[in-house]
């Protein structure tokens, strides 16, 4: 990967841990809760799955482990077990409709925000926030998706 | 018959990779073996919230200091300040902390309230000043919100009284029972365990103190009062204690040394 690249994949992953620590607020007895850092992560293996690999998903899950309240080896662990699948069917995905890639995309979002607390906070566990979390997910991967692109065709490749 | 699907890279590298992670995840939570990094990300973290609150409170000066807002604004300013000291001085009977121990109060420079209503950590970060504290606890306007953790280089790590790893030893004169009330993870809530079998109707409503035991809290401090008794094995029950104070209220808090 050229350094262009690198700064380029590793600031939208900052920029997306400082949107996760934005959007995250309590409308009620609910904790609303995005995973922004894992949606782009994940779109930058599907799109670019050439560039990701299992040295970055380990940089990049350590970067969000450094960054946000995780233990160290949480993000690591995931994200690479997630950049496996996403490679090992990069090319189906190219098969899928927009709503298949946000059930498929939304439901890992989840899947690693619901691993999260019973991990690290099983006291807040709750399975109508996790529910959230998945339809919060799976809506926010379509911006995720177009805008990332944008800016990959805009950025990435200029 | 179809072939496989080409893949970018073979599968033993991310196996390698999992269990990697696995063993990092492992010694952080059981060992803690990344203290040091941890240390190193609140310490800039603190920094980096400290220089932009001042770059901010600067810019805010500069924009009002040609017009006539700028005076009204420092004496609201000042007039907050020495109302949260009075206000804790008037409470200074009822903590038993003496009014020479009333320092400049501490401004928060980090308290994540994702955190604080997300999960189980509630810790706060308050700028440090010319005085030194080893150990101690610390009030607000609204009343005792927690203690002293741990000093680090530019702020003292305060730990509130809900946090899951924190204890405080209380008692109810009328019940007579003493414990040691355990953070539950939840704001201002912690859970105290007796033995006793109580009525539900009598104690609901009591309120709690700090009993003097382990040299932190001074004895006879209001921590809070009593929402909930329940059943939690066959001979122990829970109280579950609403904390009087509200860590959210101020800007600036108050330490006191252990006497």
């Amino acid at each position: 990967m050229s350094v262009r690249e690198i700064i380029v994949i590793y600031s939208s992953i900052t920029f997306a841990i400082i949107l996760d620590s934005l959007f995250s607020i309590k409308l009620g007895s609910v904790f609303f809760d995005t995973n922004f850092s894992y949606l782009i992560f994940s779109y930058w293996v599907f799109a670019a799955p050439e560039k990701i690999r299992v040295s970055q998903s380990i940089l990049i899950g350590f970067l969000v482990d450094f960054l946000s309240n995780s233990a160290i080896g949480f993000h690591i662990t995931l994200y690479c077990l997630f950049s496996l699948i996403i490679h090992a069917y990069a090319y189906t995905f190219r098969l899928f409709s927009y709503l298949q890639l946000a059930i498929f995309f939304g439901t890992s979002a989840s899947f690693i925000s619901a691993m999260f607390y019973l991990f690290h906070h099983p006291l807040h566990y709750s399975y109508l926030d996790i529910f959230i979390y998945w339809i919060t997910s799976m809506i926010l991967w379509f911006p995720v998706y177009f805008g990332m692109r944008r800016f990959r065709q805009n950025f990435f490749y200029a | 018959m179809a072939n496989e699907t080409p893949r970018f890279t073979s599968r033993l590298p991310y196996v390698i990779a999992c269990l990697f992670g696995l063993t990092l995840f492992f010694l952080d939570i059981t060992y803690q073996a990344f203290d040091p990094l941890d240390r190193i990300k609140i310490n800039s973290k603190n920094y980096l919230q400290s220089g932009l609150s001042s770059l901010k409170n600067s810019f805010v000066s500069l924009q009002i200091n040609f017009s006539d807002k700028k005076l009204l604004l420092n004496e609201n300013k000042s007039l907050k300040e020495e109302l949260s000291i009075l206000s804790v001085i008037a409470q200074q009977d009822v903590f038993n902390a003496k009014l020479d121990d009333v320092s400049h109060p501490h401004r928060i420079i980090n308290f994540d309230t994702n955190e604080y209503f997300c999960c189980s950590h509630h810790r706060m970060f308050v700028e440090k000043n010319e005085k030194f504290y080893q150990k101690g606890f610390v009030l607000n306007s609204t009343g005792l919100i927690g203690q002293i953790y741990r000093d680090h280089s530019n702020s003292y790590e305060l730990i509130l009284l809900s946090d899951i790893d924190h204890k405080i030893p209380i008692y109810n004169k009328y019940f007579d029972i003493y414990c040691n009330a355990e953070g539950s993870g939840f704001e201002r809530l912690i859970i105290c365990k007796s033995t006793k079998d109580l009525d539900k109707g009598s104690i609901i409503g009591q309120e709690f103190y700090t009993s003097g035991f382990g040299g932190v809290f001074n004895k006879d401090m209001p921590v809070g009062k009593v929402i909930s008794f329940t059943q939690a094995e066959e001979d122990e029950y829970e109280i579950s204690i609403e904390i009087f104070a509200n860590p959210l209220i101020d800007e600036r808090v108050f330490l006191f040394q252990s006497s």
